[in-house]
């Protein structure tokens, strides 16, 4: 009897249940899309995710990608010949095979790892801004002090998706030519969290101008909505964007776009702060890590010790670094090209043997601090590599890898020199001699150099000055030259195979990586 | 069927850029056979048998209409090492096609592939440099090969004499082909594992004349010959280890394997139901004793992963042991 009244009530559930649900449609409804941030602590996890994919990977992660390609490609970089070429694509880079040769290793990796920035701020920019046109908050029970943390995750992930951009612009598409139209298309252009699979396999491709036009409405929009310091709930807040890092970011689009007004004027504002200065040593920069502080780096990539990644990240850095005490070796590609070392006067001539250190060089605490010379090897202070045993004097970049524990050192990404640098030259340009003098010598008094007077000073002088200061730094030396459709010499490369790249640059770019073109209908239309 | 679909990088989708669906139509069929004899019953004597056999053919009836259309297919791994496509088995092997060795350069040559309209892939008559522009937009839709056995079955036998008794487990599968990504790795110098093949030393091109199974040993890959095969003053990349399979590292996954062996005996014990000790019975046991395969990774039987529908044998996993164990077994 008891199990026959359970059998009842069971029933007169069921007919209770199905009667109220409407039994046709079950399985088709549609469930909203639903984010999985709850509260602001929760939305902080999206934020930091825009930047860890900036330095996630050891051997692809953009960050390197963009220096290892721009400084291959570059004049100022020279490829040795007894490296080993394994596992890079650095040949290719120094023979600027991007015409020709399709995008492999790091230039075809890094690739994803900007998409996955871009979706993931899309995502909660989304999120956010849905909120916002609804004029509601995003989550339930904010207070102030959460509505304000919100706008500053909202300048952060405005940012990181124009740092993202930024990145595919420089490495998958010609530069942006003032001159032109810029209406070629390369690489996908998504400011929208997509929601099915079908609109993912035909997205609109931007154009270069839209792509510029974005990445420098993201930065306006950071620009507006960070603090220019904050106290973060991070337990290592480096590495969080500021507004002067959106700043220091809008200055390096104006001045590629050939906006130099609007670049001098960001320069203007960053270079009016307190919080930053060039009174510490070249060095310093580069040998700390985690929350330990520069007053000249703005914006960087901070490592924690012990960093709860395999701690390989650095690792596409060892490809263009000597360093004391994990020299990069078999791997280490490029060095410094004598061209280069010529002109700025650290060494006499070594494309044609005269390998002679300048006695000047040794007063730059830049060169004695940031760069390596070593001799031949078997000399004393010869290379001490013995699978590759180079056979001459080189100097090395000796920026990475510098802390105590050198995996672990924190990356600069935006730090004040270069904006001393930029403003000058383009205080030069618009005929201001005096304002350029003064802005190059701050930069060379903190590297122990005496000034160069505003009679005396030549635009040589303000670029010499930038290859000794910033070489090897985040595409630094491509991004200058077209930022002042300045050719791109051959550097130490052999004049009969090789041409300089004049403006307006339009092969210079990599094609994004095969399976992209396959898999991505838009390239086949 | 739930299968990942792979989506453009473009889509930033994190690990593998791919998403489950839930699209289309699969027919599998075959026979099976399953058999069980009591060969010989006597008083101290008995022999029992007993086995079953299968034969399996998988076949993908359709994707989504507009794959269908194209013909295109889903690539479901990364990199790409199968295909999953209207009318071919599930996870067909799909790759650069090796060719053998440049008896005069020492470089890999693959069969130049080329894609017809509908999606089916056929060789165009030409063998080029195995370079790994050449590799990647030469995959070839590798007829009839999948990680999917197309026979599989075991076999069983039970003898018991008196007090002893033996027993043997048989299996078998055949018909698949599994990726040995490990070889690939201990034929390549330069990817970390830290081991290499012997095979680098007996088996590779030295010098032009040597016909040899392997190309010429290069840190890296990079041989100084261009795609056209012509000398190069720059390296040029002839694929990488992890993401450019090709059929040279593909093997059949054939095997015969003794499962199970066991010996066992009943101690005599004496007195009757009023003992506490009712019996004893002691074994000696192994299993995964004999395996007859060609395959040259540790052991052919391997799963098949439900992401990709492929079998790839890498470092990262461990082959079942040996095992061999003596035990007791006391009844109270």
């Amino acid at each position: 009897m008891k199990l026959y009244n359970k059998f009842i009530k069971f029933c007169c559930l069921c007919v209770a249940t199905f009667s109220i649900s409407s039994c046709d449609n079950y399985f088709e409804l549609d469930r909203p899309i639903q984010f999985p941030w709850q509260n602001a602590t929760e939305l902080e996890l999206a934020v930091r995710e825009g930047y860890l994919h900036m330095s996630n990977d050891p051997w692809f992660n953009p960050m390197g990608t963009l220096t290892l390609v721009d400084f291959g490609q570059s004049d100022v970089a020279r490829l040795l010949p007894e490296a080993i070429q394994g596992n890079n694509y650095a040949v290719q880079y120094y023979n600027r095979a991007y015409k020709t040769a399709p995008s492999d290793k790091e230039v075809a990796e890094a690739f994803k790892f900007l998409y996955y920035i871009i979706t993931n701020n899309n995502a909660a920019l989304q999120m956010l801004n849905q909120a916002e046109s609804e004029g509601r908050d995003p989550f339930e029970g904010m207070v102030g002090a959460d509505r304000e943390k919100v706008q500053r995750f909202k300048g952060e992930l405005y940012f990181m998706r124009g740092v993202a951009y930024w990145y595919l612009a420089r490495l998958y598409a010609p530069p942006f030519n003032p001159q032109g139209n810029n209406d070629s298309r390369h690489f996908v252009l998504r400011t929208d969290y997509v929601t099915n699979p079908e609109e993912l396999k035909n997205p609109k491709l931007g154009s270069v101008a839209e792509v510029w036009e974005q990445i420098q409405h993201d930065f306006e929009k950071a620009k507006e909505l960070l603090p220019e310091s904050y106290v973060s709930s991070e337990a290592q807040p480096k590495g969080r964007a500021n507004k002067y890092a959106a700043a220091g970011m809008l200055t390096r689009v104006y001045f590629i776009t050939g906006q130099h007004d609007k670049a001098k004027a960001e320069c203007d504002f960053i270079l009016s702060s307190s919080m930053y200065d060039l009174s510490e040593d070249p060095i310093v920069a580069f040998n700390r890590t985690g929350a330990e502080s520069s007053k000249e780096v703005i914006w960087e990539i901070a490592y924690v010790n012990p960093s709860t990644r395999f701690d390989r990240t650095p690792g596409i850095y060892s490809k263009n670094l000597y360093n004391n005490t994990n020299r990069g070796g078999d791997y280490s590609t490029f060095t410094v090209a004598y061209s280069a070392l010529k002109k700025i006067g650290w060494m006499v001539d070594g494309l044609n043997g005269d390998y002679t250190e300048i006695p000047d060089a040794l007063n730059d605490k830049r060169y004695t601090q940031l760069y390596k010379r070593y001799e031949a090897h078997g000399q004393p202070n010869g290379d001490p590599n013995a699978t590759v045993k180079v056979p001459r004097p080189e100097v090395w970049v000796d920026k990475y890898f510098r802390a105590s524990n050198g995996r672990y050192s924190n990356r600069p990404m935006i730090r004040l020199a270069e904006f001393y640098l930029t403003r000058s030259i383009l205080r030069f340009n618009a005929g201001d001699k005096q304002g350029a003098a003064a802005d190059v010598n701050v930069v060379r008094r903190r590297a122990g150099l005496a000034d160069i007077s505003a009679e005396a000073i030549t635009a040589d002088d303000i670029h010499n000055e930038r290859i000794k200061e910033l070489t090897s730094e985040h595409g630094d030396r491509g991004y200058y030259l077209i930022g002042l459709r300045l050719p791109m010499e051959i550097g130490d490369r052999d004049p009969a195979r090789f041409q300089p790249v004049q403006a307006p640059y339009s092969d210079y770019f990599w094609p994004v990586p095969i399976i992209e073109q396959q898999q991505n209908g838009s390239y086949n239309q | 069927m739930l299968l990942k679909a792979a989506v453009p990088l473009s889509s930033g989708i994190q690990e593998s850029n791919s998403i489950w669906q839930n699209i289309g139509d699969m027919k599998n069929y075959g026979l099976e056979f399953d058999i069980d004899a009591l060969i010989l019953s006597r008083r101290d004597f008995e022999w029992r048998v007993g086995g079953n056999f299968a034969t399996n053919r998988n076949k993908v009836l359709a994707l989504t209409p507009e794959l269908d259309r194209t013909g295109a297919g889903i690539q479901p791994g990364d990199p790409v090492r199968e295909i999953i496509k209207t009318g071919l088995p599930l996870g067909n092997w799909y790759m650069a096609e090796y060719a053998g060795v440049d008896t005069q350069k020492g470089i890999p040559l693959i069969y130049e592939v080329q894609t017809l309209e509908d999606g089916t892939t056929r060789h165009t008559g030409r063998i080029i440099p195995g370079t790994t522009t050449a590799q990647t937009a030469n995959r070839m839709i590798l007829p009839g090969k999948t990680s999917i056995p197309k026979i599989t079955g075991g076999f069983n036998t039970k003898h018991n004499y008196k007090d002893f008794s033996m027993s043997m487990f048989w299996n078998f599968a055949a018909g698949h082909y599994i990726y040995n990504r490990l070889r690939q790795s201990l034929m390549t110098p330069n990817t970390g594992l830290l081991t290499l093949s012997k095979e680098i030393l007996t088996d590779t091109w030295r010098k032009p004349g040597d016909n040899t199974k392997y190309p010429m040993t290069v840190y890296g890959n990079s041989y100084y010959f261009d795609g056209e095969g012509n000398p190069s003053d720059v390296q040029v990349q002839y694929g990488s280890e992890n993401q450019t399979p090709n059929s040279l590292y593909l093997e059949k996954g054939d095997y015969f394997r003794l499962k199970s062996l066991q010996f066992g005996y009943n101690v005599p014990v004496k007195g009757g139901s009023g003992k506490t000790l009712k019996g004893v019975y002691v074994y000696l046991s192994g299993t995964n004793l004999l395996t007859f395969t060609k395959f040259s990774g540790y052991d052919p039987e391997v799963t098949i992963n439900d992401g990709s529908i492929s079998s790839v044998v890498f470092a990262l996993e461990m082959p079942q042991s040996r095992v061999f164990s003596l035990g007791i077994s006391a009844k109270f």
